[in-house]
């Protein structure tokens, strides 16, 4: 069963996965303490409540984080696995989506490597087939952006991932410095040095691939 | 955050809306969903294992650990553990028995007791008696008196009609009637603490009858109206008297002879050097004496008393009246061969046989 009582949580849908351009509305969630208590125990129920209602929003992020659909699957899995031992910590200061994207972060590091390692196949293969413009049912312009998106995807897979999380959270995610900066555990100005640099490197990288 | 780079832009777009088609399209959420339910239950089970084990560790352990406290093997194994020595008590110093005692300090001992008796007996043979007594006689009396007195053998009982002169009866005590020159007391009292810390007792090894020992010294001390000088030794002796001369032990340290003092002497040593003993102090049988010491320094040449018993062969040839082996069998001695032992009394020795003790 479900349990919606005494939660304001911002309903997500997998339609609604840009939630983060519509977020601000649910910034601060309250999550009941009995929810909490039940995470803390391991309960499988509750796990299960939590996972229905953020799946969404954090798979997204772990997209964009990982830059692979199947390794940010997995990172979505060890998110909801790690959850009951990290609610333990959870001291209700931010929402608890909020939480589970620092949970996701601390966890990404391998998948980012292991989707870096599977990008790079992926684009030795298609670079033998030669150009993704052949590709089935993709329009010219969904292609062209596709493979801009993939590109961006490869340059970050150079970053460091601490410049790889602040330039996803700050600039794909839209999230501001500060927010960033909590989710993290950083200071504020950590975060804008290390988007500073990544955007930097990041220019740098997709200039050597033609990218214009 | 306003992006000032338009190709980032762009990208960033691009990337963002490849999140959300990826998002619609890959998205497996009943299966990771399940697999999140499985991975936590086989999460539980594991800790709910650890925790079984934990438990039934500890309580295997408290079980053990107090089964073997009151069954007393943890108290021994940690003493063992802990201080072996403790475990492996030294036995207690055993009292040496008295045959494993090195012949030095069965000798200290004999003399300490000696001395410790009431000893400062001067001892004088009258003239008249002495010029009754054969020359050869008269030397190997004084000779075995000075032997005697550091023999380590116990004295036999003696019967009071061996001796037939106070020489004799002189020799047969085991005392030693002193008569020192005031320059050896110097050296002599050297020894004397040493001795003096010995114990009066030396059981196994044969020991002169202490009690007896006694008795007799006090007769003679209060026969012996005199002490002899070293000086007068030679005129006495020319007189036929005899004087005792200096205990042996003082004058006659046990020498360092290598090899001899590390062991003590073997029964079988003891039983050879006893046989000799008694025929040449209290059988007074000079020829088996005789016989009796060449056959211990043929089996014992470097034993434990080979040295006392070299000396004393050459008294019994003193006695036999074989002047040049006795000579021959006391030059080591006078010359400090033995390292000091006898010195003294072989070169008086020496000196009234060459002079006028021949026949």
């Amino acid at each position: 069963m479900r349990v919606r009582t005494n939660i304001r949580v911002y309903s997500l849908h997998m339609s609604q996965a840009t939630l983060p351009m519509e977020r601000t509305p649910e910034s601060v969630v309250e999550s009941p303490p009995a929810l909490l208590d039940r995470l803390r125990r391991g309960d499988p129920a509750a796990v299960a409540a939590v996972y229905d209602e953020h799946q969404g929003a954090l798979r997204a992020f772990a997209r964009r984080l990982v830059g692979d659909a199947h390794a940010a699957e997995d990172l979505v899995h060890d998110v909801f696995v790690a959850l009951p031992k990290a609610a333990r910590s959870f001291r209700q200061e931010s929402s608890l989506r909020t939480f589970l994207i620092s949970i996701a972060i601390n966890h990404a590091r391998k998948h980012v490597r292991s989707a870096a390692r599977r990008n790079a196949a992926f684009q030795r293969f298609a670079d033998q087939r030669g150009t993704a413009t052949d590709e089935p049912g993709h329009p010219e312009e969904a292609i062209s952006r596709r493979q801009l998106a993939l590109a961006l995807n490869r340059a970050l897979d150079k970053l460091p991932l601490a410049q790889r999380v602040a330039f996803v959270l700050c600039e794909v995610e839209q999230r501001t410095s500060r927010e960033a900066a909590e989710i993290v555990g950083v200071p504020e100005e950590t975060i804008r040095t290390r988007l500073f640099h990544a955007r930097k490197k990041l220019r740098a990288t997709l200039e050597q691939e033609g990218v214009r | 955050m306003t992006l000032r780079d338009p190709m980032l832009d762009d990208a960033v777009q691009a990337l963002r809306a490849l999140g959300d088609e990826d998002a619609d399209v890959a998205a497996d959420m009943e299966g990771t969903r399940a697999r999140v339910l499985a991975s936590l239950g086989r999460r539980k089970q594991v800790g709910r294992m650890l925790a079984t084990l934990a438990v039934v560790g500890a309580i295997s352990l408290s079980s053990t650990a107090a089964l073997g406290w009151y069954s007393g093997w943890i108290p021994a194994a940690w003493r063992t553990i802990r201080g072996v020595p403790e475990e492996v008590v030294p036995p207690a110093p055993e009292v040496v028995p008295e045959q494993k005692r090195s012949a030095a300090s069965k000798r200290r001992s004999v003399l300490a007791r000696d001395e410790a008796s009431p000893v400062e007996t001067p001892v004088e043979i009258p003239a008249a008696t002495a010029a009754d007594m054969p020359p050869g006689e008269a030397l190997a009396a004084a000779a075995t008196a000075e032997a005697h007195a550091g023999s380590e053998l116990p004295a036999a009982p003696r019967s009071a009609a061996s001796g037939d002169t106070i020489a004799d009866r002189t020799a047969e005590r085991p005392t030693v009637p002193v008569l020192r020159a005031p320059e050896k007391r110097g050296l002599d009292r050297v020894n004397e603490p040493e001795r003096s810390a010995l114990p009066q007792q030396t059981p196994g090894l044969v020991q002169p009858d202490t009690n007896t020992a006694t008795t007799q010294t006090e007769s003679p001390a209060a026969q012996a109206p005199s002490a002899t000088t070293d000086a007068e030794a030679p005129a006495r002796l020319e007189r036929g008297a005899v004087v005792s001369s200096v205990s042996g032990a003082e004058d006659a340290p046990r020498p360092a002879v290598p090899g001899t003092d590390a062991e003590p002497p073997s029964d079988a040593e003891l039983a050879d050097y006893r046989v000799a003993h008694a025929l040449h102090f209290d059988e007074r049988d000079a020829a088996r004496a005789l016989a009796a010491w060449d056959r211990y320094l043929v089996r014992w040449p470097k034993g434990r008393l080979a040295i006392e018993a070299r000396y004393n062969r050459a008294l019994a040839l003193v006695r036999l009246g074989r002047t040049d082996d006795a000579i021959a069998a006391l030059q080591p001695f006078a010359n400090g061969a033995q390292g000091g032992y006898r010195r003294e009394e072989a070169r008086r020795l020496l000196r009234v046989l060459s002079s006028g003790a021949r026949p």
